[in-house]
C-alpha cells in the first residue's frame, strides 16, 4: 500500500509548521519531510519540535546536503532526534540546492562521491556510534558518540539525474525523486532498476518516493493559481533536456527566469502555461489528483510526497487530502 | 475564565476552526508568546483544544494576535461575556 508523505518549508513560525504536522499525522500521513536551507529556520530544531508533539508520523530532513553540514554533524543530529522519537526518524540527503549554496560560495563538487561517502560515514555513526573513514572528500580520524543511537534511521537519497538515481538504488533505504510527472518518474525508474540490479537488490527493498509539487482545491483554478509561483521557479531552474522532454520552449523558460531574477514576480507568473503546470506539479481537484497519483503508483512509486505549495490554504488542503485522497488509496 | 466553562461543546467545536484560522492566517502571529504556542500544540496533539483549558488558551492566543477579529467572532457567536473576560 502506498505511503503518504508531506513536505514543509520552515519559513513559517515553528509552531505553525508543527501545527500542520500534527494535523497531517491525524489525517493519516506517514512521513513529514522538512526542507533544509540555511536561510530558513533550522531543520533539526523544527524536527525536534515535531518529534515532541507527534506520536506516530515518521520525520526527517528532506533533504540535507553534505557540503554545508558535515556528515558527522548530520549523523549526530538525526541520532539525537531519534532519542526523542525512536524508529520515527529518517534521513533525506542529496547534493543540495545550487542556488542556495552558491549564495554562500559553496560549490557542489563531485556530488556522487560526496553522497556515497557521506552515507557510509553516517550509517556507521547511527548504527555503531563510531566512524573511522578515509575518503576522497571526507575523512574521519576517529569519531565516537558519547551516547548510543536509538532505533533504526533509514537513509533516503534525493536524486534526479541518472547517475544519482543509480547510486541511490545501490545504497539508499529510500529514494526521493524530485518530480511530479509520470514521464520523469518513469524515466527515473529505469535508472533505479539498473542501480538495484547492479547492487543485487530487489526493488521492493527500496522505498521509492515521488517528491512532488502539489496543490489541491475543490476549484481547479484556485489549485493552479497556488501552484503557479512554485512551477515558475521549477521551470526557471530546469535543465534544457527536461524542458524538451515536456515540450516546453527554452525561450519561454528563459523569459520566466529573467523575470524572476529581476524580481518581476507578476510577469514571471503570468508566463507560466498550463503545460508547465501539468509537467511540474500535480494541481487540481481531488479527482484530478487521484488520477495523477494513480499513474505514479502504477509506475512503482511506494511513497507519495505532497510538496509545496500543498494548496491555496494549507489547513484546508490537508483536510481535503484526509477526506478525499488518503482514504481512496488506503481503505 | 469562568465564562469559557459555560460554552457548550457544540459551540466550541464550531468556533475552534475559526480560531485556528485566525492563528494560521494572521500577519501578527510572531506576537504570540512561545509558551502559549507550545501549550496550544500540546492540546492540539492530544485532541484537547475544546477542553476548558485548551479552549481558553486558543481564545487567549487569537485575542493576543488579532483582538478585533476575535472579538467580532465571539460577538457574532453571542459570547459577549467571554469578550469582557478577555479584555480584563
Amino acid at each position: 500500500m502506498v505511503k503518504f508523505g508531506i513536505e514543509f518549508v520552515p519559513m513559517d513560525l515553528y509552531w505553525r509548521t508543527t501545527f500542520y504536522t500534527i494535523q497531517a499525522e491525524k489525517a493519516g500521513f506517514d512521513y513529514v519531510w522538512i526542507t533544509d536551507h540555511f536561510n530558513n529556520r533550522n531543520v533539526y530544531v523544527t524536527l525536534t519540535c515535531i518529534a515532541l508533539h507527534t506520536n506516530r508520523i515518521k520525520m526527517g530532513p528532506g533533504v540535507t546536503n553534505p557540503y554545508l553540514v558535515n556528515p558527522v554533524m548530520t549523523a549526530q543530529s538525526v541520532a539525537s532526534i531519534s532519542e526523542i522519537a525512536p524508529n520515527r526518524v529518517t534521513l533525506g540527503i542529496g547534493a543540495g540546492d545550487k542556488t542556495t549554496l552558491s549564495l554562500l560560495g559553496v560549490e557542489i563538487k563531485s556530488p556522487l562521491t560526496a553522497i556515497r561517502e557521506s552515507v557510509e560515514i553516517i550509517r556507521s555513526l547511527i548504527t555503531t556510534g563510531k566512524a573511522k573513514y578515509s575518503g576522497k572528500i571526507f575523512s574521519v580520524q576517529k569519531a565516537k558518540f558519547n551516547f548510543k543511537p536509538k532505533g533504526k534511521i533509514p537513509v533516503y537519497i534525493g536524486a534526479q539525474g541518472p547517475k544519482m538515481l543509480e547510486l541511490a538504488a545501490k545504497i539508499g533505504d529510500g529514494i526521493l525523486i524530485n518530480a511530479s510527472h509520470p514521464k520523469d518518474i518513469g524515466d527515473a525508474f529505469q535508472y533505479i532498476k539498473s542501480g538495484a540490479e547492479k547492487a543485487n537488490r530487489k526493488l521492493e527493498e527500496i522505498d521509492v518516493a515521488a517528491y512532488t509539487s502539489f496543490s489541491i482545491h475543490e476549484k481547479e483554478k484556485k489549485a493552479i493559481k497556488a501552484a503557479t509561483p512554485v512551477v515558475a521557479f521549477i521551470v526557471s531552474g530546469s535543465p534544457e533536456p527536461v524542458l524538451e522532454k515536456h515540450e516546453i520552449s527554452i525561450e519561454d523558460a528563459m523569459a520566466i527566469k529573467k523575470a524572476l531574477e529581476a524580481g518581476n514576480w507578476g510577469e514571471a507568473f503570468s508566463k507560466v502555461t498550463p503545460e508547465m503546470i501539468d509537467a511540474f506539479s500535480i494541481s487540481g481537484t481531488p479527482e484530478t489528483c487521484i488520477e495523477r497519483i494513480n499513474e505514479l503508483i502504477k509506475l512503482g512509486v511506494s511513497q507519495f510526497v505532497v510538496g509545496s505549495p500543498i494548496g491555496p490554504n494549507v489547513r484546508e488542503a490537508i483536510d481535503l487530502i484526509s477526506k478525499e485522497i488518503i482514504p481512496h488509496f488506503k481503505e | 475564565m469562568e465564562a469559557v466553562k459555560k460554552i457548550n461543546m457544540e459551540k466550541r467545536k464550531n468556533l475552534m476552526t475559526s480560531l485556528i484560522d485566525i492563528l494560521l492566517r494572521s500577519g501578527s502571529a510572531a506576537k504570540l508568546p512561545s509558551a502559549t504556542a507550545n501549550l496550544i500544540l500540546h492540546y492540539w496533539q492530544h485532541d484537547k483544544l475544546t477542553s476548558d483549558e485548551g479552549f481558553q488558551k486558543l481564545l487567549e492566543a487569537a485575542y493576543t494576535i488579532e483582538p478585533e477579529q476575535t472579538i467580532e467572532l465571539l460577538n457574532n457567536a453571542g459570547l459577549s461575556e467571554v469578550v469582557e473576560e478577555l479584555k480584563k
